[in-house]
């Protein structure tokens, strides 16, 4: 392999940033009401099961234990672990964007790869002031890559940096 | 584009309509469409001609719409871009830019041969399927309109590069189409064909299952009422000669449509066009531009090695087509000596340097994780053998480590990549290997990613992602590399896909 040279311009300058961290409290949210679904499908199965068969204790059980669980690392601790494991990093060449906790990845897109920006705000996300980055790429699986939970000024000035960066290589 | 210049020579211009045999050939394919099923429902449900008159008046909406489309087609070939125009009442005109143009493809079935027409289509990366299609024109027309499109594209070809007799790179014999059919994994849709032709046979035949049921059942009976000590060994006898007999159809079909959609396989270079011909009944022609070739894909399997034998296969930005399969599109090669493959890269990338690469090794570590997978595997199989037959002989599964360990090592060695002069080149696979060569500067993104085990061992994969994937197998990629390692092939990557510039 060869020698990592570095650039002149610099590239070793940039560092990891964070999200905002108002995207716990949304990732809460989001986590309440997906692990409530989650929580009342268990409840309603383990209900089921015990009109089905009142001795069945232990199954009925097990569908509330379950469903608790799942409601619990949906909203106490997946959302807080996510927020650790995700950053992103703008550098003169590369965009890179960490995420996951169990399964780690990073993404490495080469800016003059970049087709367009978007920048996208759900209704929740609109509701704590944040919004994601979305960078296309001419690319087959990971032809979008996200960067979740910017605040509004943050994504835009990202935005504005991305597409500066972006050459004229069409597909 | 190049700008006009008066001593520059000018491809003289190409326009014209579709061939006058054009409904003919159209009539012909609708013909053949409905006449299996007529005949068919007429041979077994003789009252029903009341609806296939219905039916055929279905027909003739197709037939207007045709009519319509041939006498109002207009085709030309502009400075930069192929302007096609059809339709009376609703008219439509498209405008294909010529640089845009990712493959123009000749198809010509058995009566197109014969009345010396042919299809064009007309394919650029946006979409699932040609940009346009000319049905018909003739085939002196069709090559013509070919040099104007993929000539007049604009990039610096040089003045002569029409006059330039294509250079032939490779030809795929019959005895290599033989070997590759019966090497072929086509097995699977043999059992699709079969599928559906027991489904067809059931429309037409109602209640097929319980009368060929009964059939046998009764045929059963008769022939083993004298033998009952007998019946379960025959039956099986029987299964097995069944299953005998499928698979060796299989192989047969396999290579014989193998040979019939290969024959003749030509590989050449026009320029900068690598031209694809092949086929016995149905004769095709597919252009690929060189510079659009995204990731290269060379396959062995199991069987194919044995032979010395592999599959080449190239991705462009077009992406995946429909029926590309069965029309032989999704390979470059379909069957190719294996030390061949070596002086054909420098063809198809040009800036490909004439040494081989200098492969580099994964991690070592990764021997051992295999190793110690198989052992966790093979003493739970043993484990459950020793429950079942309730002797300890079971864990004599265990002894199987040592190869499993011998195996991880073998592939330990085979998997590698390469990075250097603008390619990287990986390599994965013991039994049946791959090998993928990609132009650095057409890496769209580039992914490390780790699962829990591979951080407690300090390991990564690496994916590099292109454009177009759809034949190559899931793109190029690296496992098991040393985390660091990974990290710093990642960032490499990136940065020099970054200074390149991507070309379309």
């Amino acid at each position: 392999m060869r020698g990592t040279e570095r650039e002149p311009d610099g590239s070793t300058g940039a560092t990891f940033e964070r999200l905002d961290p108002r995207v716990v409290g949304l990732w809460r949210l989001q986590g309440c009401l997906t692990g409530g679904v989650l929580f009342g499908a268990c409840v309603l199965g383990g209900i089921w099961t015990w009109l089905s068969d009142p001795a069945a204790h232990a199954l009925g059980l097990g569908f509330f234990v379950v469903g608790a669980f799942a409601f619990l690392v949906l909203t106490a601790w997946l959302p807080s672990r996510s927020f650790r494991a995700t950053s992103y990093r703008v550098d003169d060449r590369v965009l890179e964007v960490r995420s996951g906790v169990v399964f780690r990845v990073s993404q490495l897109v080469p800016l003059t790869r970049l087709q367009h920006v978007d920048l996208r705000s759900g209704p929740l996300e609109r509701g704590f002031g944040l919004s994601s980055l979305i960078v296309h790429t001419a690319g087959t699986h990971q032809a979008s890559v996200t960067v979740p939970g910017l605040a509004r000024g943050t994504a835009a000035a990202l935005r504005d940096r991305l597409v500066e960066a972006v050459g004229d290589d069409a597909v | 584009m190049t700008p006009s210049d008066p001593g520059a020579r000018r491809p003289p211009e190409v326009a014209g309509r579709l061939h006058p045999l054009t409904l003919l050939v159209f009539a012909w394919d609708v013909l053949k469409r409905v006449l299996i099923p007529a005949v068919v429902i007429l041979a077994f449900r003789p009252g029903e001609t009341g609806l296939l008159i219905v039916w055929s008046l279905f027909l003739i909406p197709a037939f207007v719409a045709a009519t319509v489309r041939y006498v109002s087609f207009r085709y030309r070939v502009d400075p930069g871009e192929l302007v096609v125009r059809q339709g009376v009442v609703q008219r439509t005109e498209r405008h294909v830019r010529l640089d845009r143009v990712q493959d123009l493809r000749m198809e010509q079935r058995l009566l197109h041969r014969l009345l010396g027409v042919a299809t064009v289509h007309v394919e650029t990366a946006a979409g699932e399927g040609p940009e346009a299609s000319l049905a018909v024109l003739s085939v002196r027309e069709a090559r013509r309109l070919r040099e104007a499109v993929l000539g007049g594209r604009g990039e610096a070809l040089g003045d002569d590069a029409g006059a330039e007799r294509p250079q032939v790179l490779a030809r795929v014999g019959a005895r290599e189409l033989l070997l590759g059919g019966l090497t072929a994994t086509r097995l699977a849709s043999v059992f699709v064909v079969l599928g559906g032709v027991l489904a067809f046979a059931e429309d037409v035949v109602p209640d097929l299952h319980e009368r060929a049921a009964r059939a046998l059942g009764a045929a059963m009976q008769q022939g083993t009422d004298g033998l009952p000590e007998t019946t379960a060994a025959a039956a099986l006898g029987a299964g097995a000669l069944l299953a005998l007999g499928l698979v060796v159809a299989a192989a047969v079909i396999s290579v014989i449509s193998q040979l019939v959609l290969f024959h003749g396989f030509r590989l050449s270079l026009d320029g900068d066009d690598l031209r694809r011909t092949y086929g016995l009944f149905t004769r095709r022609s597919s252009s690929l531009p060189r510079r659009r070739v995204q990731v290269l894909a060379i396959q062995e399997s199991l069987a194919r090695r044995l032979f010395g034998l592999a599959v080449v296969r190239a991705d462009s930005a077009a992406g995946r087509e429909r029926k590309a399969r069965s029309s032989g599109r999704d390979v470059l090669l379909p069957v190719v000596r294996r030390r061949r493959v070596a002086a054909l890269l420098p063809h198809v990338f040009p800036d490909l340097p004439a040494a081989s690469p200098t492969w580099h090794r994964v991690s070592p570590r990764a021997v051992r994780r295999a190793t110690v997978r198989a052992a966790l595997l093979l003493a739970l199989a043993a484990a459950g053998l020793s429950a079942a037959t309730g002797s300890p002989w079971g864990l004599v599964i265990l002894a199987l480590v040592v190869p499993a360990h011998v195996a991880a090592r073998i592939q330990h060695r085979h998997l590698g990549f390469a990075l250097g002069d603008g390619f990287l080149w990986t390599r994965r696979g013991w039994l049946s290997r791959v090998t993928h060569v990609v132009p650095v500067r057409n890496v769209q993104a580039v992914v490390t990613w780790t699962t829990p085990f591979d951080r407690r061992l300090g390991l990564a994969r690496l994916v590099v992602d292109t454009a177009g994937q759809a034949y190559t197998g899931g793109g190029p990629r690296i496992a098991d590399l040393e985390a660091e390692d990974a990290r710093r092939l990642a960032d490499e990557l990136a940065r020099e896909a970054s200074r390149l510039r991507y070309l379309t």
